[in-house]
Order: structure tokens, then sequence, then C-alpha cells
């Protein structure tokens, strides 16, 4: 051993032990602080950096260290110093191992355990660390060198320079925090902001923001972001309903019409749901873009991160944008231009994002009456000159249905449903937020859009809203047409087992058939047809054809121009306009009510009656064919809507069934009897 | 030391402060640059990808089309299995064929077990059954030869499947039939003549064997033999299984679960013919299953060939997989997908651009068909997804498959058989038909397709069986052949009209490379098929394996035996390709539709459409014929048309049915006649079906009615077409509900004579809100129909209407309906004014020989009283009142001052007809005036006669000239127009009045020459009118076929004084100056001409006047202008050029073959002419010149 290297590892030594409490005490800072101390968010953040870059550099410095340390203690014979300094050894890469996982990966839902260990490495090996000094002192440094460690003396200068330069890097970070911060504008993007519907800058919309300020465009428009990180969920996104809410062909149309004819402020009323951005930065006035505009911020963005994640609570659930919005705590350089600071920014978040998952999953954001801020709707006399109508409302449909548990609870359904659970069900996703089993909400929203993928050429999409629309959602069955006057069973039977006997079903020749098609609603967890149900078509259709195919009967047929048999059985609503006639352009400002509404609730089921005469000339058995179909425009809209990028909306098949039904004659004896009753009345 | 201590001590500080500095100097870097360093190392922001790129782009493939060539094919015999009626599953189940070519001589033959005729159920065969039950079609070229008579082809009872397959390794194709009762193997002798084997039965005796498969199992080089066992059927067999309900209603003759199933047979080769009962040792199992199919297939894609049965009764299918070379392991994981119950046959199949061979199981009514693509592990159905099943097929019975690519794209098809097993309740011996489909493959993605399906051929819908897919004519495109229960096979010939590429290879002893691997690589696209027989439902397919080569010109073919043997060739695309001492030869054929093959010698020369009929008439139309007939047909003349038509319709001849329903479709009205009239006279099964088609709505009107009337004629002739004629009854029923009038009362006509039971239901349902012209066809259909329960409904009709018509045809129909109290009916009815007119008018009434005269008299006589012509409201009543009157059932009315309304022509020309009718007595006294005003109205014929034999017309004395010079042109032509059909005195007595009239009116008659020439002697007439006579003689004969007649009355008139001569030009003139449009009348122009000209005696004058006149529209005249011209005829030339001929004499002549016999001084006046009409000189002019 020679004291040159005596030297070196004393050195080394000096410096992870500095640190290793610089490394201790922006871990507590961070750990144990902030938890208690929200507003000491800005000095977390700092001893999160630094915790991070001194982690690295004790890392770094350990590999020479133990190289001198173990070159020095080689022949040393003391087992528990050697055990102990072997295991702490261990313990201190299992430390470097996580934490390296850590620094690169963040602090993702599925490394919180990873988290866990490395804190518990650390106490561990900080332990064993001292059993091992212990150890070594009692059995060797107290006996030979009288109480002092050899290698220590340059501990406390190593300790100090590295606090000091601690202290001037949180210094320098908190200084240019302040120079690159640029406050968010809290004021509309558009002067002169027009207050047409009372003192409120957001009605007709119920949306609400702290203290009714407009949010600045930065803080909304944080897609590009948010995707750094949730790539895949921003992929689901971008496929997405929602994401195209405010370029959709027919919302720009529709919202291109309704501030044709009220002005740009009426469109609040639609843009809270599908163009937050444009809302809540307060350009819905005269001289500002709404979200229809092709291009414009809001109508590239539709709903996006933000617009959902941003919200905090509902004002109430009858919808229209009934939610309120807030703005999220920043974190470091959360506003900064420079490249290098927003780096620091995502770095920031992703090593500590307690911060981040508090403000981007409020509460509420789990919960099935969050989705009722937009999918519910309402319209109000200052829209529509009229009066107060009630509107679609998936939100209470479920509420009533089985699948929400609280109505008539006894009978629920078994496993109770939120809107989550079916449109955003857990599918595999590498992303920082997935579950412990690797598992994302889905952000592609499924649902019956079949227009949106269609008119973007996106086949796979299209193809899973399809796949969604006819997995367990609704079923059609034809009810047999028994003959309550026949018995199919040719044992002689009591007589009053006779009306107990199995019923042969069957039409006769000549006869008006009269069939039953049930359609239940047994997965939707709303009512089916959901949505704008006045532009929406769900139909049945049933074909009766003979055994040669030749048809007896059709309802529900598509015709070559893609329109609906008139008298096909729909489920559907037909809003009126104050003359009577139906508002089939969606311009609900016109709607003051409705003619009818026909849709099936949860859980609930309909029976529509056929009638038929079954032809002479047919050949039995008779097939009968019936289908439920969905649409999601009709095509008197569709056209009037897409214009020039109308194409043929999909109609899907949800559900479909076939009974085969015999044939029989009736006998020439009982027609003439009856034909000779007949004659003689 | 203090200061050195301070110096010291500051050196030191400043040592301290400068290493204090160096340190966190040192620090500071260190911390920032790591954190630089950790900064970097954040993940780059991934940018959010665009959005997909549709790729949903359909490649462009040519669209498959199948052209029905059955009747043209050869094949003409019937499946039949019944008695009477189709009352069992023996009667419905099968149907099939088996291809293969048994001469070996490239050509593919088929043979086909097609029934047992009207034999029982238990086996024994009606004593007058004469239907063979093996029928074996030698294909010539394309055309097949029923080669049955002498092939030794024999087995008892009803026959159900075949197979054909080398089971002695011979080199000739040998046969395996199964039937009900009994299964028989045919070894093959050459020369389409077999021997049976008879050990072979016993396996098999009493045992219903209702499909035959093969493979080589053991790998011994002998293709052994899978047999399908169905049911152990007994006639009205009860038991416990589904012996519920009503009988009519579950069919339980037709269920096959009402019967104990028997197991299925393994029958290993030991060659000679000899087999072995191996089934135990090989699938472990002796299932008791209903099966009603299997098929070998390697479903695991591992090169070995899987076993599939497929059970009907709702039992699941039998999946062996053969692990490794004759070991088998049964599926019964209850995840596997091939685990489905009642199934009737699946097939497989893979094309150069499939991503994997796709099997497809065919299901009966209701249930979905499978699609798989066969792969390691089989994936989910994609029926739903590729369009093969959709809800408009699923009321089909899906039976046998074909796959193939029938349009050489390189993507696989498939054509599905479909058909109902149950009796059609309209047409008992026919099972019930559906059309069958054709899939049409179009890649949508990379991996995905789907289907176009639709109907394979769109006007003939048979209860088929079997699929079978082969390229008959050798043309390189795979055609069908769709084997139909109870029903003549149907061959659709592939006309798609794709010019892609295709190879077709040949294995001859394919015992010896069954199982062996055949890779085909085309461009960078490569696939395995393991070689086997290709099994159809009941039958096998062509045994050459047919790829879709799409553009690509060549394939590199590599064929791996088991044992390890290699043959490796690449191969021009579009031949065929035979192994043949391990290599690839190929095989030349010459095409099968070249005309000159099937026509003969000599033939080619005929051009006539007539003469080509005439010369066939001992010939079967084959497709080539049709071809060339076809040919004909387009380019006949009106004349030859008619002259066929008239052949035809004389004549017609079974072996050209073919070419009569060809004709059906022709513009020509007179061949749709005949060839309707044909096919009703020879009163074949096979043209019924092709009838159908013309009973639809989209049908055109005239074709309807037509085709309605052959079924009405068949239908009253009971012995007629017995087994298909009722399938039109329900089109009949259907065409009633059209909106079509016509059609309505066509079908109404029909459905009378066809007697139906619910007919009379159908009629009285769509009865009411029809017009009164339909309503009355409809009574008289109801009337036909003998169903008593349409009789109030008719009385309620006709009581209420006021349409005389259908008031006649109720009355009509109601005595047909026997009907009683008829006398209280009748005074029932409403309206008696059009009770009245039906009355009187129900002589002239369709089918009015029911009505007894007497009872019509009384009828009449009860209500007649009541009316008083006076107070009559329309002129329909009133002109019957007119009627009644000359009858003396009501009071007699002035019919003179009738007459004279002319505000009412009607009721004029019915006072006027029954003024003529009145008697000779009242007729002699009509004054001149009254006679003119009855030569006002449109006489018949024979009111004419009347008119001028007995009235003062007859007797020239009593007329005034000058009367008769008041005669206006229609009074005139009305007079004289009836002159030939009056009898010679009559004839007399009219010329000697025309005399004083200008001549001018015997023209008025000509029309009539036509028809009838003059009876009257010549000598002593007047020069024009023996002109007159002699004209109207020469336009009879003319329009008549015999020239020596027209001959002689040239002769005469050649003969006659020049100013007769001069006189009958102008009359002939006068007939033929607007008549060079009709058929007769162009060919009675072109006799006359050709006569005309060619009579020496005649003067060259009246030939020049007739030629220059005539020769625009007469070839004769003109040609014998032409040979004037070239004769240098001054005269000619001169009254050419001064009447002022000359733009159609330019148009007309072809100067230029004229030029060289010309001389220049006709040649300058031809000039000359040019310039005077100013025309511009043309090169042909400029030749004259």
């Amino acid at each position: 051993m020679t004291a040159a290297n005596l030297v070196k590892e004393s050195k080394f030594l000096a410096i992870l032990f500095g640190l290793t409490v610089i490394c201790t005490l922006s871990a507590a800072v961070s750990y144990l602080i902030q938890p208690l101390f929200d507003h000491l968010l800005v000095s977390t953040q700092i001893a999160n950096l630094i915790h991070l870059v001194a982690g690295i550099l004790l890392s770094l410095i350990l590999l020479p260290y133990c190289y001198v340390h173990i070159k020095r203690i080689i022949g040393v014979r003391k087992f528990a110093v050697f055990a102990s300094g072997l295991v702490c050894l261990l313990l201190i890469a299992g430390v470097v191992f996580t934490g390296m996982i850590l620094a690169i990966e963040g602090l993702t839902e599925q490394n919180q355990s990873i988290l866990h260990w490395h804190i518990i490495l650390v106490l561990t090996a900080i332990s064993l660390l001292i059993l091992h000094l212990l150890s070594h002192y009692y059995s060797f440094v107290k006996a030979r060198y009288g109480d002092t460690f050899r290698t220590i003396s340059e501990l406390k200068f190593s300790l100090f320079y590295q606090l000091c330069s601690i202290a001037l890097v949180s210094l320098i970070i908190w200084v240019v925090e302040l120079s690159s911060q640029s406050p968010y504008q809290q004021t509309a993007i558009v002067d002169n902001y027009q207050y047409l519907y009372g003192e409120h800058p957001f009605r007709p919309s119920q949306t609400e923001t702290p203290n009714q300020i407009f949010i600045d465009e930065r803080a909304l428009m944080t897609t590009h972001k948010c995707a750094g990180c949730h790539a895949d969920i921003a992929k689901q996104w971008q496929s997405s309903a929602h994401r195209q809410a405010a370029s959709d062909k027919s919302y720009e149309t529709n919202v291109t019409l309704l501030a044709t004819k009220k002005g740009i402020a009426a469109t609040r009323y639609c843009e809270g749901c599908h163009a937050p951005l444009a809302l809540l930065t307060g350009q819905l006035t005269e001289g500002g873009l709404h979200g229809g505009i092709e291009n414009s911020p809001a109508n590239l963005e539709g709903v996006n991160c933000q617009s959902c994640h941003g919200i905090t609570h509902l004002t109430h659930t009858k919808g229209v944008a009934s939610y309120q919005f807030a703005v999220n705590q920043a974190y470091l350089f959360e506003t900064a231009a420079n490249p290098v600071l927003q780096k620091i920014n995502s770095l920031l978040i992703k090593q500590n994002p307690t911060q981040h998952k508090k403000d981007m999953a409020a509460p509420i954001i789990s919960s099935a009456q969050y989705c009722a801020a937009c999918h519910a709707q309402f319209i109000d006399k200052e829209l529509n000159d009229w009066g107060w109508v009630k509107m679609q409302d998936e939100y209470s449909a479920w509420l009533e249905g089985p699948y929400s548990g609280n109505h008539d609870p006894q009978f629920a359904h078994e496993n109770q449903k939120k809107c989550h659970d079916c449109h955003m069900p857990l599918v595999k996703a590498d992303d920082p937020s997935a579950d412990q089993q690797g598992r994302v909400r889905d952000h592609r929203f499924l649902a019956a859009n079949t227009m949106l993928p269609l008119l973007a050429g996106d086949q796979a999409f299209l193809e899973a809203t399809i796949d969604f629309l006819r997995k367990d959602k609704v079923r059609i069955s034809i009810e047999p047409p028994h003959r309550t006057e026949a018995t199919s069973n040719m044992m002689p039977l009591d007589e009053s087992l006779r009306q107990a006997a199995v019923q042969p079903y069957y039409f006769y020749k000549g006869e008006l058939a009269n069939i039953k098609v049930i359609v239940a609603n047994t997965g939707v967890g709303h009512n089916f047809p959901g949505g704008t149900i006045d532009i929406n078509q769900a139909w049945v259709s049933l074909m009766v054809t003979d055994a040669e195919g030749q048809i007896i009967y059709q309802s529900g047929n598509i015709d070559e121009q893609g329109y609906l048999d008139k008298d096909a059985y729909q489920y559907r609503s037909l809003p009126v306009d104050r003359g009577g006639n139906i508002v089939w352009k969606h311009d609900l400002f016109n709607m003051v009510g409705k003619a009818s509404v026909n849709i099936i609730k949860a859980g609930q089921s309909d029976v529509i009656n056929y009638q038929f005469k079954v032809p002479y000339w047919s050949k039995g058995p008779l097939y009968l064919s019936a289908k439920v179909h969905y649409r999601k425009l009709n095509t008197q809209y569709a056209k009037w809507a897409l214009k020039d990028e109308y194409q043929t909306i999909p109609v899907v098949d949800m559900a479909r069934t076939h009974l085969s039904v015999p044939i029989r004659e009736k006998l020439e004896t009982i027609d003439n009897a009856n034909s000779l009753a007949a004659t003689k009345d | 030391m203090s200061k050195q201590n301070t110096l010291k001590h500051s050196g030191i500080s400043q040592i301290r402060i400068a290493n204090f500095c160096k340190n966190i100097f040192v620090w500071l870097c260190l911390f920032l640059s790591l954190l630089l360093i950790s900064i970097s190392l954040l993940p780059e922001h991934q940018p959010i990808k665009n959005l997909p790129e549709n790729k949903h782009q359909i490649a462009p493939t040519p669209t498959i089309s199948f052209a029905d060539r059955s009747l043209v094919s050869g094949l003409n015999h019937q499946h039949s299995q019944h008695t009477g009626k189709i009352t069992d599953l023996i009667d419905s189940l099968s149907a099939s064929a088996c291809v293969a070519d048994f001469n070996n001589d490239g050509w593919m033959d088929i043979v086909f077990p097609s029934g047992g005729g009207q034999t029982r159920y238990y086996g024994a065969k009606s004593w007058w059954n004469q239907h063979k039950n093996i029928e074996i079609y030698q294909n010539q070229s394309g055309y097949f030869v029923n080669k049955s008579e002498r092939a030794g082809l024999e087995i008892q009872g009803s026959t159900t499947a075949c197979i054909t397959a080398d089971l002695n390794n011979d080199g000739l194709t040998d046969i395996v039939i199964s039937g009900v009762t009994q299964s028989r193997l045919f070894k093959n002798l050459g020369d389409f003549t077999f021997e049976a084997i008879t050990d072979f039965t016993d396996h098999t005796q009493d045992q219903w064997v209702s499909h035959i498969s093969v493979s080589d199992i053991n790998a011994d080089g002998l293709l052994d033999l899978h047999l399908s066992k169905f049911i152990k059927y007994r006639k009205n067999q009860k038991n416990l299984e589904n012996a519920t309900g009503f009988s009519e209603q579950h069919h339980r003759q037709f269920e096959p679960g009402a019967f104990d199933g028997i197991a299925n047979q393994l029958l290993i080769n030991q060659g000679k013919f000899k087999f072995s009962d191996k089934t135990q040792d090989y699938l472990k199992h002796l299932y008791a299953d209903r099966t009603l199919s299997a098929n070998w297939l390697d479903l695991n894609q591992d090169g070995l060939l899987d076993l599939i049965e497929f059970n009907l009764a709702e039992q699941p299918t039998r999946t062996y997989i053969q692990t490794s070379p004759g070991i088998f392991s049964e599926q019964t994981h209850s995840q596997w997908p091939l685990l489905i119950n009642h199934s009737h046959f699946a097939d497989a199949y893979q094309n150069i651009h499939d991503t994997a061979p796709l099997m497809i199981v065919s299901r009966a009514q209701g249930l979905s068909n499978l699609a798989f693509k066969l792969e390691a592990e089989l994936q989910q159905d994609l029926a739903w997804k590729t369009g093969l099943n959709a809800s408009q097929f699923l009321y089909q019975n899906r039976w046998g498959l074909a796959l193939a690519d029938f349009n050489n794209n390189g993507l696989t098809d498939f054509a599905l058989a479909t058909g109902g097993y149950k009796p059609d309740p309209f047409s008992p011996q026919a099972s019930l038909a559906s059309p069958n489909l054709c899939g049409q493959k179009q890649n949508t993605t990379e991996q995905g397709f789907n289907f176009q399906i639709e109907a394979c051929i769109k006007q003939l819908n048979q209860s088929s069986r079997s699929a079978v897919k082969l390229d008959a004519n050798n043309d390189g495109k795979m055609d069908l052949l769709f084997v139909n229960n109870n029903d003549f096979p149907q061959l659709l010939l592939n006309q798609s009209p794709s010019d892609l590429n295709w190879i077709s290879l040949q294995i001859d002893d394919l015992a010896n490379w069954y199982s062996a691997s055949l890779m085909i690589k085309v461009g960078d696209k490569k696939l395995n098929k393991t070689v086997s027989l290709s099994h159809a439902l009941f039958g096998n397919h062509d045994p050459r394996f047919h790829f879709g080569l799409g553009h690509n010109q060549q394939a590199e073919i590599r064929l791996k035996s088991i044992e390890g043997q290699i043959i490796q060739q690449t191969l021009t695309a579009n031949q065929f390709y035979r192994l043949s001492q391990n290599r690839w030869q190929v095989i030349s054929m010459q095409p099968a539709d070249d005309p000159d093959l099937a026509l003969g010698d000599g033939q080619n020369s005929i051009s006539d459409l007539a003469t080509a009929i005439r010369t066939l008439h001992n010939t079967s139309v084959n497709l080539s014929i049709q071809t060339w007939i076809q040919d004909l047909t387009a380019r006949a003349s009106s004349a030859q048309i008619k002259e066929t038509a008239q052949l035809v319709q004389n004549n017609p001849n079974r072996l050209h049915v073919a070419l009569y329903l060809d004709w059906i479709n022709s513009k020509h009205a007179d061949l749709v006649k005949a060839a309707f009239q044909a096919i009703q006279d020879l009163e074949q099964e096979n043209t019924s079906l092709y009838l159908l088609d013309y009973l639809t709505a989209k049908a055109d009107t005239n074709r309807f009615c037509a085709s309605a009337a052959v079924f009405a004629h068949w239908f009253e002739q009971e012995e007629a077409v017995t087994r298909f004629k009722y399938k039109a009854v329900p089109y009949l029923f259907r065409a009633l509900s059209f909106n079509q009038d016509t059609k309505i009362i066509c079908a109404a006509h029909a459905l009378g004579h066809a007697e139906h039971k619910n007919a009379a239901d159908a009629i009285l349902a769509v009865l009411s809100n029809q017009s009164v012209q339909v309503q009355a066809a409809l009574v008289n259909a109801l009337g036909k129909t003998r169903q008593r329960e349409a009789n109030s409904s008719i009385i309620r009709l006709i009581q209420s209407t006021q349409s005389a018509e259908l008031i006649q045809q109720g009355l009509i129909a109601l005595i047909r309906l026997n009907q009683r109290h008829m006398h209280q009916v009748v005074s029932g009815i409403k309206d008696k004014e059009a009770l009245f007119t039906a009355l009187i008018n129900l002589p002239q009434a369709t089918d009015n020989i029911v009505v007894k005269p007497d009872d019509r008299r009384l009828w009449l006589s009860q209500i007649s009283p009541s009316l008083d012509y006076a107070k009559l409201h329309s002129n329909q009543v009133k002109q019957a009142y007119l009627k009644a009157a000359t009858e003396n059932l009501v009071t007699e009315v002035a019919l003179w001052p009738v007459l004279k309304q002319a505000d009412n022509p009607s009721l004029a020309k019915t006072a006027a007809d029954i003024l003529i009718q009145q008697t000779e007595q009242k007729v002699a006294q009509y004054s001149t005036q009254q006679i003119r005003l009855l030569l006002d109205y449109p006489l018949t014929t024979r009111q004419l006669i009347r008119l001028i034999t007995y009235s003062k017309l007859s007797q020239p004395q009593k007329i005034i000239p000058s009367e008769l010079k008041q005669l206006n042109h229609w009074q005139m032509q009305n007079l004289v127009s009836v002159f030939n059909q009056l009898s010679d005195k009559h004839q007399r007595y009219l010329a000697a009045q025309l005399s004083v009239l200008p001549v001018n009116n015997l023209n008025l008659a000509l029309g009539d020459c036509v028809n009838s020439t003059p009876t009257i002697s010549m000598s002593g007439q007047s020069t024009q009118l023996q002109a007159y006579i002699l004209a109207c003689e020469l336009i009879y004969t003319a329009h008549k076929p015999n020239l020596d007649e027209l001959k002689y009355k040239l002769t005469m008139l050649s003969r006659s004084t020049i100013m007769i001569q001069e006189s009958v030009f102008p009359f002939l003139n006068y007939f033929f100056n607007d008549k060079h449009t009709t058929y007769q009348s162009k060919l009675a122009l072109a006799r006359l001409s050709a006569g005309l000209l060619n009579q020496v005696e005649l003067r060259d004058k009246f030939k020049h006047s007739w030629a220059i006149r005539y020769f625009q529209y007469d070839k004769t005249a003109l040609g014998w202008v032409k040979n004037q011209l070239a004769d240098n005829n001054e005269l000619l030339l001169n009254q050419l050029l001064t009447q002022g001929y000359f733009e159609p004499l330019s148009a007309r002549l072809d100067l230029l073959k004229l030029n060289p016999q010309i001389t220049p001084d006709t040649r300058q006046r031809l000039n000359s002419f040019y310039l005077q009409a100013n025309l511009q000189p043309t090169d042909n002019q400029e030749a004259i010149q």
C-alpha cells in the first residue's frame, strides 16, 4: 500500500461523500418536502435536477474509487468488513442501476416500484456502509491508527466546494427561470371582445374559467409537447373524432352556417365542445377565427389534450361545455422559448411528474359525469329565440340504464360500466402513464363515427369503429309466427295440455303474414342510437324471400343514390322548427322541439311489426332476414354538409338474424267452405 | 515571521481562494455539463405520424363472365330419380359428374351418375324405365358425344357419386360409381368400354355411399378410396328422433337426422383392383355419422393431405390431420374452427397471387359459409368479411364448389352450386332451384381481399348439386359444369374477356406422384401445392392443374415426389403440358370452336340461311354451327329470313332447338315468331326453362306474350312437357301484379289453361283496381281454372260493372264454373245497358261458345223490352240496340236518319252495316244517293260485294251515269276495290259502269290485285279494261312463287296489241309507284322485272321505260340499264338523259366497271350529262372521260 494510492483514494472518497450528501439532501427535498409544501415546487424541481446530476456524477466516480479501494484492501482478511463492503457495493450498483432507469425513462407509472427499490437500496446501502465503516473501524482502524480513518482528510473541503457550487447552480437555474418566464395572457386574443350574451365571456356556452379569464393559447396548444412523452396516446388521439371535432367537414359546414346567420359570437355555443381553443382564447368575437375555419389553430387541434385534461370540475351536467377549465401549475421553464430550457422543462416533468399528474388528471376525469360536459346538450332561448329544448344526453341515459348501477341497483348490470370502459377501454401502449400491465385508456374514443375515418382515408380506424359497433351492442331477433291454434305434437294429448304443447309456426299461402322483429339494446350503455340522432341513421331492414330467392317483401333498403327507403323503420329524432318543418340540416338554432324521438334505452328492447302478403307464387320455406343498420349520416344531410368531399358513408350491419318459416297450403275444402260461407253471408 | 506568516498566510489564502475558485469552477462546470448531457439524453419528440394512406385500391381485373352452352354441348341427358314426384332424400340429394381423359387424347371427357330414373327407394326399377343411370360422354374438340350405349357401365338402383382415377396404374382412367344400394368399380378397357370389377361391389352392398374420394394414404403408389356413407334409409321409418310434427311441415323423408348413420370406409388399394377395409387402422374410430362428403386437403400446410368429413343432421365435421405419412390424428379441440356442424363440402385452392390457399366450406340453408386461409394455424373465418356470406344468399342451400382462376389473373375465384332439396311445390318432379353463385376475387389490400358475387348466369335457375370445373374447349380458360338434380346439366363456357396468361399441367400417372410437392414460381411469386386429385362434391374436377399467370409469360415448375425425385423446368405460358418421361411436354390441340371441324366439307360455301337450315336437317347444332348460323342470320336478307321462318314454322327440328332459343332474341319478328312456334311444337323439356326468362317484368312484352302462349299451349296439352312446364306458374302469378296490362292479359290467358289450384286465389287477389280489359281477361282465366271459389267475386264484379266486355267474360266464366241460377245472376246485373250490349255482342266475345244461344236469347228477351232507343246513353249501347233491332229483339229503328248523323260516325257505321246486311230485296231498292251514303264508310269486302251484287249497281240500266260521276274518290275506291272479287257477271256490270268514268278509277282496284285477279274474260272489253285485267294478272302472278305463270302472262302481254301494252304499263307503274318498301312488293317487283326484261317478244321500248323507271329499286333493271349502256344503246341513253335520271344514275351506276366497254361517243354524252347535272366529276367519271 502506498501513500500515493491512499491520497488518491481519499480524494475520490471526499468527492463521493459530497455527492452522496447532495443526492440525499436533494432527494429529501424532492421526495419528502414536496408533498407538504406545494408552493415549494420550484425548489423541488431544482432539487430534482441536482439529484439527477449528482447521481450521475456519483455513479461515474464510483468506478475509479472502487478500483483504488479494492486494490488497496486486497489481502485484508476481515470477513465482516469484506462481506459488508461487498454487499454494500452490490447495493450501490443496484442504486445506480435503478437510478439510471429512472433517469432515462422518467418516473413512469410502471417505474413506481423501481423508485421504491431505489430508495430502499439507498437506505440499505447507507446502513451497510455504516456497518462496513464500523466493523472496519473496530477491527482495524481503532487498533492500528487510533480512531482515525486515514482516508477522510479531504472530506470537508470537497463537501464545502460541492455545496457551494450546488448553491450557485441553483441560483443560476432560478435566475434563468425568472428571466425566461413569459407570463400567460389572461385577456382575449382578439381585441374588443363582444359580450353579446351577458357579462359572461363564454355564454351561451356553459364554460367557466377562474375569474372568467381567457386562457393563453400557449397553455392550450401543448399537443406536441404531450406527444413527446405520450406518443402512443397521441397517435390514438390523432385518429380520433376528438381531434377532428372542429375539422370535421360537417361541423365546418354547420358552424359556418351558424356564424353566417347569427354571427360568430353565437358559435361559442358549439365551440366550447368542438373547438375549446377558439372559445377559451377569446377568438369567438368579431375579427376572430372560429373552429370551423380550415387550418385555424382551433380547427387543427379540435379537442386536444388540454381541452380535456385542463378540466378541473363540472359546473353542471346539462352539458354544452359545462366544464371549469384551469391552467396547470407550471414546471420550470414552462413558458421558455429556448429549446434547451424547454427540454429541461420536459426532463423535470419526466423526473418528477407528481404535479403534472395532479394537474392533468383531476379526480373528475375518471368519472362518468365528466363526459356530460359535452355529451349532453340543450339549447335555450338566447340561441333559438324560442325556449329551452333538451337534446342529446348520453350521461342521463347512462344513469337511467343498468350499467350505471344507480337505477334500480338490485337489477343493475353485474359489471357496472362507465363511459370510459367502453369508449376508452384499456389498451396496450408504450406510455409513461401506462399501468402495471402496460395499458392506457384508449384515446381513439371508439364510438360510432364512421364518416371521419372514411373521409380521412383511415381504413384501420374505420374497421375498428365498425368492429366496435358490431361487438355486442344491439341484438335482433325474429319472433317465429307461432300458430296458437295448432300443436306440433302428434301424440294424443289431454285437452288441458294442448295449449301448453309446442306450437308450430308456418305461413299459409295468400294470407297476410304478421312478423314481429325484436331489437334489443343489449350493450350500448346509453340510448341506441346516441349522439346526433337527427342526422345519424339507425334502422331495421327486413327482407323476405322464398326458397328460390324471389323477393316477397323488403323494408329498409338503400336506393342507388344512397337514400334510405322512406318507409323504413328508423331510430331517430325529428327536430322541427317553429313552422313545424323538419330541421334536417342540423341547424339547431332553428329547432324548437321534436316531432318524434324513437330510441331504445339501455337494456331495453323494441318490437317492430311487419306485415306482408304471402303470395301464391311463393315456394316454401320463406326466408326472413332482419338487420339493424347504422350509418353515421343520412344521405340528405351528408350530401349537403360534406359538399364536394361527400363519399358514400358505409352502412354498418350492427346485428342480423334469420328465420326460415315453412309455407303451407290451405286445404281446398276449407277454402271452399269458407268461400261458400262468405257467399251465404 | 509574522510577515512571513502573513505572507505565508496570505499566500495560503491566495492559494485557498484560488483552490476554492478552481474547485468551485470545476464542480460548477461539471454539474452544468452533466445537466446538459442529461438533457441530451432525453428522448426526442416523436412527431405524430401522419394519417395512414388509404390503401383501399382494387386491382383492375377482367370481369368473369360465362355463357350457357348446354344445348350445343351435346350433353343432352337428364338426371332423373323419382317415381312421379320427389318424395325423399334419395330423389333429391345428389347429382354429379366426373371429368377425366378416358382416351388420353387431351380432351376432357365426362361421366355422369344420372340417377335411377323411375327407380323405387328399395332399388327396383319401374318396368317401363328406360333411363340409363350412368352416362359417359367423349369430348370431341369441345363437343360431347354420348358413348353410353356400348360403354358397359351398368349399376343397380339410384346412382349418387363417382370418382375417376387410374386405380391399377395401367395408364387408363378407371371409374368408381356409387349408389344408394350398390357401388361399382369399372376398369377402363380403352375406346370407351369398361368392365365391372365384381369383387369391389361386396364392400358396399346395400349401403348408401354418398361420395367417394381418393388419396394414396400409405404412399405405396396405389390410390386408396374413402367412401362417405350416408344413412340407412327406410321409407316412412318411424323413430323417436324428430318424431313430432306435421309430416308435410317437417318433411321427415328429407331429414337425415330421422335415420341412422353408417360408418365411413377407408379402402386400401392392394393392387389389381383388390381393396381391403382399413378404416379402423388409420382413423382409429368408426363413427356412424351421416356423412355427405369428404375431401383431402392440406389443412395445416405441412405437405401432407388431411381428411375432412362433412356430416349432415347438425353433426360436426370430422377432421383427421395427417401428422406423418399414414398417421392420422383426429382434431377434437373445441376451438378448432372447422369443427362446425351441418356442412356440405369444402375445397381449397391457391393461385399465384393468393397469399395462402383459400378454403371455402359450403353449408345448408340459413347457415353461414366458411372461408379460411390455410396456414399452419387456421385463423378466424373470413366468410362474412369477404362477402362470401351475405343475407341475400343465405336462403340458398349451397353444395358443390369449384375453386379456380376463371380470369387468369392469378387470384382464386369460385363457383358455388346451389339448390333446394325439397320438391318445387309447382313442379314436384324437380327440386327447388336457385341461382348458382360465382365469386370473383378482388384484392383490396396487400393481405385483404373480397369477392364480388353474383349469379354465374342470370337466365337459368336449376337445382344444382355439384359445380365441376373443367376446360371443356381447351381454350385455357376454366369452364363450369353444374350438375343438377332431376334436371339437365348446365355447361357454362368461360367468356371472360381476358388476355391474361395461364398454364395447364397434366400428370397421367397421378398415383405415382400423389402427395408430391408441386412448386410454381412466377416472377417473385411462388406457391407450393400438394399433388392430388381435385375433388368436387360427389365427383371430381378436371384433373389438370390450371394456374392463371396474369401478365407473366412463363413459369418455373418444380415437382418433387415424396421419394425425393425432382423435376424442374421453366415453361412458357398458354400451353397444355403433360408429364411424360420425367419432362413436361407440350400437348398440341386444335381449338374447338373452328366451324370447319363440325360442318364438314362443302358447307362453308352455303351462304343462304334457309339452305343452311335445310342442309343441317339431320345434324345436331353444336357451338360451331350455332356461330355459323348466327353469322348467316346477321347477313340474311329479309326474304331469306321470311323463308327460314316459314321453314322452321312448318318443320321444327328437335336437333335445332338451340338455334330457336337463339332466335327468340332476334331482331326479326318473323324469326322470333317462328322460334316460339317451333319450340311450342317440339315440346322439349329442356327448352321450357329458357322460356321462363321471358316471363319476367323486364322481358319485352311481345316475347312475354309469346312465351306465355307457348306455356298456355303446353298446359292445354296434358302430355306436353310434363316435368317442367308448371315452373311457369309462379312466373305467371307474379306477372299478375305487373303494371303492364298486356302482360297481365297474356299471363291470365296462360294461367287459365294451367288450372293451378292456387290460380283462382292469385287472380282474385289482383282482380280489383285493374282496367276493364285486364279484368275481362282475368275473369276469363278464372272461368278456365274451374275453381268455384271465384264465383262470388265474379258475380259481384259483373253486377257492379259498366263494362259490357267484362259482363260477357263474367257470364262465360260463370257458366264454366257451373254457376247455378244464371238467370238470377243476369237479372242482378245493375247496368242494364251494359248487359244488353254484352249480350248483343256476345257472339264476337272470346270463348263465346260456352254460352248457349238460347240462354243468350232468353236473357236478351228479359231486358230488351225495358230499353228505349231514344233514351239510351252511350253510342255503344245504341249500336247494340241497332243490332238487336235487326234480330227483332227490340223495336225497329229508322236507320237512314242514323246514317245521316255525321256527328256520330261509329253509330252511323253500325247503321250502314245493318243496312247492307238487310235482305236482298231491300238492298235492291236503295237509291243511288243512298248507295253513295253507304259507300262513305269503310266497308268490308264482303259488305261491298253484297252491296254491288244486290243493289242498283248490278243493274246498269238503272244507273244514271251522272250520278256515278258524283262519286268522290273515297266512294269510288270503295266501289272498285273489290272489283276482282266480284262474280264474273258483276264484274262485267261494274265494268260497264266504270267505262263511263275516267280510266284512272281502275287504279283504285289495283291494290286488290295482290290477292285476286278479275275473272272477267278479256275479249269484248274496252282496251283500258283489258289492260287493267292484264296488269292485275301480272301483279297477281308476280306475287306468287310460281314463275311459269308469270312468264305465261308476260307472253300474253307481249302478244297483246300495242295499245293494250301501252295501257298496261301505267297500271303497273301506278301499282308499284309507292311500293318499293315492303318485302312482298320488292319481291314482286323483282320477279316482274326479271320476267319482263327477259321477255324476248316484248318491245324494247317498253323494256327501256321499265328499266329506266325501276333501275333505282331493282337489280335486274339496273343490270339491264348497264348492259344497254355498255351496248351503246342510244335510245336508252337518250331516254335516260332526257327524262332527267342524272342523279340516281350516278348513284347506282358503277361507271368504272362499264368504262372499258363504253364507246367514246357514249362517254362524251355521259360526260355532258354530268356537266348538265352540275355534278362534280369523281375519279370514276374522270375515268369515263
